[in-house]
């Protein structure tokens, strides 16, 4: 019986659906109380971005999704070997995210029942 | 108690052949005495549509009411289903039009192992 | 650390597994489960020999290989196998599924 789950953005924000609809997983567990964290990694950083704006294109925010999380104790974490690769400095992110090494992956394999990719 | 097995597909039924490979691990898995529960996310919703007529391909709808019948459970994220234009009663027989929060939170906290088939 | 299966669906081409697969486990705690195209990492040298630097057993879905014009024999990394078989390594022989 799964108590807790990690939920894996691997895809950059506003092309494709898919880091929205994970954070929305992660939200919906979180809502019902389990132990659940996102990790943002390869594309899937880009969604860590202050700058942001979904409006330029009449999209949900994933920024603001991302903060939901923060309402509920979800954890969101970013890898920050796909920031650097990416040129991304850690300055643009905005607050709430935890930044960690690529070697942190496993910890919070280990943390969780189960995973699911978006 | 058998062991449960959540599949999470969230590819389009004739984006490719992912909903497809989602009903034969469900039905696998279940040969072997496994509980399976399917939940249907973005795209994958598509895949519950009734009468769906790919003419030569597989048809994954058919495959899927056929599984729900042989004892998995499915629901599917009503959200995703709307902003695509279906509504409740045009799923297939046995598939639950649901939610995240309420169904596949059910399903994953009663599951041994997530499965999920997108790309 | 947990025994995760990594489902992979795409080609050689299209995706490196491996760099995603290093970073969850060690390769004594990995098995790589290819379906779909997922089935052409298996059949490239390259590609192949990274799979089984980074996995201790490759499955490779025997429908999806036979479908594309390939058998048992041309595989360079792995066995082939049926849908049971990818059960018993998502249900019991892993603790973690991992789609790549």
């Amino acid at each position: 019986m799964a108590n807790s789950t990690l939920v894996l953005i691997t895809k950059a924000p506003y092309g494709l659906e898919e880091a929205f609809a994970g954070l929305r997983l992660g939200l919906a567990m979180g809502v019902n109380g389990m132990k659940t964290s996102v990790l943002m990694m390869d594309d899937g950083v880009y969604n860590a971005i202050a700058s942001q704006k979904a409006e330029a294109v009449k999209m949900p925010s994933n920024m603001e999704a991302t903060k939901e999380l923060y309402d509920f104790e979800v954890p969101v974490y970013v890898v920050k070997e796909d920031l650097d690769s990416r040129g991304i400095d850690e300055s643009k992110l905005f607050e709430g995210l935890k930044v960690v090494p690529a070697s942190k992956v496993k910890e919070l394999l280990a943390e969780h029942d189960v995973v699911t990719t978006f | 108690m058998p062991k449960t097995l959540t599949i999470l597909w969230r590819t389009g039924s004739m984006m490719a052949m992912d909903a497809n490979v989602a009903v034969k691990l469900a039905r696998a898995a279940l040969a072997k005495g496994y509980k399976v529960d399917m939940f249907g996310y973005g795209e994958g919703v598509t895949a519950v549509k009734k009468g769906q007529n790919p003419k030569r391909f597989p048809n994954v709808g058919n495959e899927l009411e056929e599984t729900i019948k042989q004892g998995v459970s499915t629901a599917i994220c009503e959200t995703c289903y709307a902003a695509r234009g279906f509504e409740r009663g045009e799923e297939i027989a046995g598939a639950k039009v649901g939610s995240l929060t309420n169904d596949l939170f059910k399903f994953i906290s009663e599951s041994d192992r997530l499965v999920t088939i997108a790309r | 650390m947990p025994k995760s299966a990594f489902i992979i669906l795409k080609s050689p081409q299209e995706l490196d597994p491996t760099h995603t697969m290093k970073r969850f486990a060690d390769s004594k705690d990995a098995s790589a489960i290819l379906l779909e195209d997922g089935v052409y990492q298996a059949l490239v040298d390259g590609p192949s020999r990274k799979l089984k630097e980074s996995a201790h057993e490759v499955l490779v879905s025997k429908e999806d290989l036979e479908a594309r014009g390939f058998g048992p024999s041309d595989l360079k990394a792995g066995s082939a196998v049926e849908y049971a078989d990818i059960v018993d390594c998502i249900m019991e022989r892993t603790e973690r599924t991992i789609t790549v």
